[in-house]
């Protein structure tokens, strides 16, 4: 490669990652811990699930309830069973019957108990799990905050290009010259490096599964362009299960049992897991159930299987087998498969865990080389305090949020129960903490303070997760490791592994590492600035 | 380290032009050539639901290229030629449209 081409791609990786740092921060970190978003949800109720298999539930009495308060006759309805935590999502499309009464006008989105058919709107089960969920791509931003979370995934894609790019050559010299001795610049270069090329293929699984998730209208225009406009016929073509059916008239039969449904599909597979249904015309003449599911991921690695019935005749009208292959739904499937990381078991999703922490840590030493290398004689003094004002604010953003996410499960957990609309409170409890710490963070203008000091108070809070877990809601490790609840357990035990790494961390970073870096030897003098130099900071 | 900028444009509207042309540029080939693909190889559906995986890394490679010009108007004239080219075999190809029928 050229001197001139090598410069190049340097500096475009170099403006890019700078652009993208902090909020590829932000998604990485609370991606991470959205890996174990419904674990965080029953951790934060706190009481014990029942582990009905979803083919259990009763139906159709949570749907007499539904219809006896909201008149389901005429409405799509949606039903999400997600995971093992005795709650399933229905969300119910206005009617399309034009004789419908008046309630039946407004569309709802309710979480359901299984057992009860008590239903909770989306602010009254808000939690933290879904709350670092939606943070990990901006939903708190109202409608752009998707298209930011793509676009920074697009950017993170080509910073991933142009950075193998510039350090192909040298992956593994680096690998073997790392000196934890050497200046500062050189640790977070070599570390940068040995470990950015370590995750790559990690790294390009979400930078390309995040692009499409943030900007599918991008690539979904050509496609509708393909089909005249027509979008509906796309979708039935590449989304099969999601297919609407018009509205003809009222059965004069009783509706058929959606329960019945359930169980046939659920029976027709071995080891077939059901994960969503679909009512389609509610009480219509072409009243259809689709039944979606998936085979155990130790059995198949992609084995999602879907059956659509006409309800009154019970006729299959088409059948999605597990066992077989279709590109056109599976390749979509395996899409959402490598980012949510819903295979594998739990020895997976910590694996993506600690891998997402990784590339929280190579982001983090992208900044600091930035920072580090353009501390330099040649700049002047203002080009100096405006890099040292970026790596401020930036570490303030980022390392801030361990100590705030951990502050913030005992927030919630210790809050529980206070608050109706917990979505509000989760939102001003976790963003002005978030905020008072940046601000302090920034205004110390210290970065070896602000990495120790939320390395001590994420390690402080980590360990008194399972401490005030067990105090709140009386799940002591042990308790919940003797009644088999391992999702509350895995919470508990994860922040304790965070803690003692936090720990660990803050115990070994000494106060000596700051002379090795370039604002020892060039320190900038904030006291007399204003008089040397008339700049305002 | 940093990158030497004896070699780094600096004329912002060279800048403007290089980032702009791998931009709208960029988007403009990476999505016709995919309709074209669709239209013109066997099994269309296939081939269009494949973008969900290659589109972005097309875009992204068309994204870096316009950085290896010197004149960043110069790639706009080569995307320009090449969406022109890419635009006409779309319209041929979408004569015979599998997608509506």
């Amino acid at each position: 490669m050229s001197k001139r081409n090598y410069n190049i791609f340097f500096n475009t990786h170099t403006v890019s990652g700078i652009v993208v740092s902090v909020a590829l921060y932000i998604i990485f970190f609370a991606g991470a811990f959205a890996l174990f978003k419904e674990e965080i949800d029953l951790w934060e109720e706190g009481g014990t699930v029942s582990k009905t298999e979803h083919q259990n539930i009763d139906f159709d009495n949570i749907l007499e309830q539904l219809d006896r308060k909201h008149e389901l006759i005429g409405r799509d309805i949606q039903l999400n069973f997600g995971a093992e935590n005795d709650k399933i999502s229905v969300f119910m499309s206005t009617s399309k019957d034009s004789l419908t009464l008046e309630k039946g006008t407004e569309s709802h989105y309710y979480l359901v108990d299984i057992h009860s058919g008590d239903t909770q709107t989306y602010p009254e089960y808000y939690g933290l799990g879904e709350f670092l969920y939606r943070l990990h791509f901006f939903a708190q931003i109202p409608t752009v905050g998707i298209y930011l979370a793509g676009i920074v995934s697009l950017l993170f894609l080509f910073a991933i290009v142009t950075g193998l790019i510039v350090h192909w050559k040298k992956i593994i010299p680096n690998f073997y010259k790392f000196n934890p001795k050497a200046s500062i610049k050189r640790i977070w270069t070599d570390s940068h490096t040995a470990l950015g090329v370590l995750g790559v293929p990690f790294q390009l699984i979400f930078a390309i599964t995040g692009a499409y998730f943030g900007l599918s209208v991008l690539v979904l225009l050509p496609g509708k362009i393909l089909y005249d406009g027509d979008q509906n016929k796309m979708m039935e073509d590449l989304r099969p299960t999601r297919k609407s059916y018009e509205w003809q008239a009222r059965a004069d039969d009783e509706v058929p049992s959606f329960n019945y449904y359930v169980r046939n599909t659920a029976q027709k597979y071995e080891n077939f897991h059901l994960t969503r249904g679909y009512i389609k015309n509610y009480g219509g003449r072409n009243m259809k159930i689709v039944v979606n599911g998936e085979l155990a991921t130790s059995e198949r690695y992609v084995g999602a299987g879907s059956i659509t019935y006409d309800a009154y005749t019970g006729v299959v009208e088409s059948e999605k087998d597990p066992n077989k292959l279709s590109y056109i739904e599976d390749v979509q499937f395996v899409l959402g498969r490598l980012h949510f990381a819903d295979f594998g078991g739990l020895t997976m999703k910590i694996i993506y865990f600690i891998l997402a922490l990784i590339t929280c840590f190579v982001i983090i030493t992208g900044v600091l080389i930035y920072v580090e290398a353009r501390n330099k004689k040649s700049k002047t003094l203002k080009q100096r305090l405006y890099t040292a004002k970026v790596g401020h604010i930036y570490l303030a953003i980022c390392l801030s949020m361990l100590p705030v996410t951990a502050v913030s499960f005992l927030f919630v957990k210790i809050a529980h129960g206070y608050f109706v609309d917990k979505q509000t409170t989760i939102y001003w409890f976790y963003f002005i903490t978030w905020f008072v710490a940046i601000v302090y963070f920034r205004l110390k203008r210290d970065n070896y303070h602000t990495n120790k000091m939320n390395l001590l108070l994420g390690a402080v809070f980590g360990f008194l997760v399972p401490i005030v877990n067990g105090i709140v809601s009386g799940n002591w490790l042990w308790k919940t490791f003797s009644e088999e609840q391992f999702d509350v357990l895995l919470i508990d035990l994860l922040w304790i592994g965070i803690a003692i790494t936090s720990l660990l961390f803050y115990l070994n970073i000494k106060p000596q590492i700051k002379e090795k870096s370039t604002f020892a030897k060039r320190p900038i003098d904030y006291k007399n600035l204003n008089k040397s130099s008339g700049i305002a900071i | 380290m940093p990158a030497n900028p004896k070699y780094l444009t600096q004329s912002p509207w060279q800048k403007f032009a290089k980032i702009s042309a791998g931009i709208v540029g960029g988007y403009l080939i990476t999505a016709l050539l995919h309709m074209s693909l669709a239209l013109c190889l066997p099994m269309p559906k296939e081939v269009l639901i494949t973008s969900i995986y290659s589109f972005f890394v097309v875009w992204c490679v068309f994204l870096i290229l316009p950085f290896l010009f010197k004149n960043g108007w110069r790639v706009w004239f080569v995307y320009a030629a090449i969406s022109t080219l890419l635009f006409v075999l779309y319209c041929l190809a979408n004569q015979n449209n599998p997608f509506i029928s």
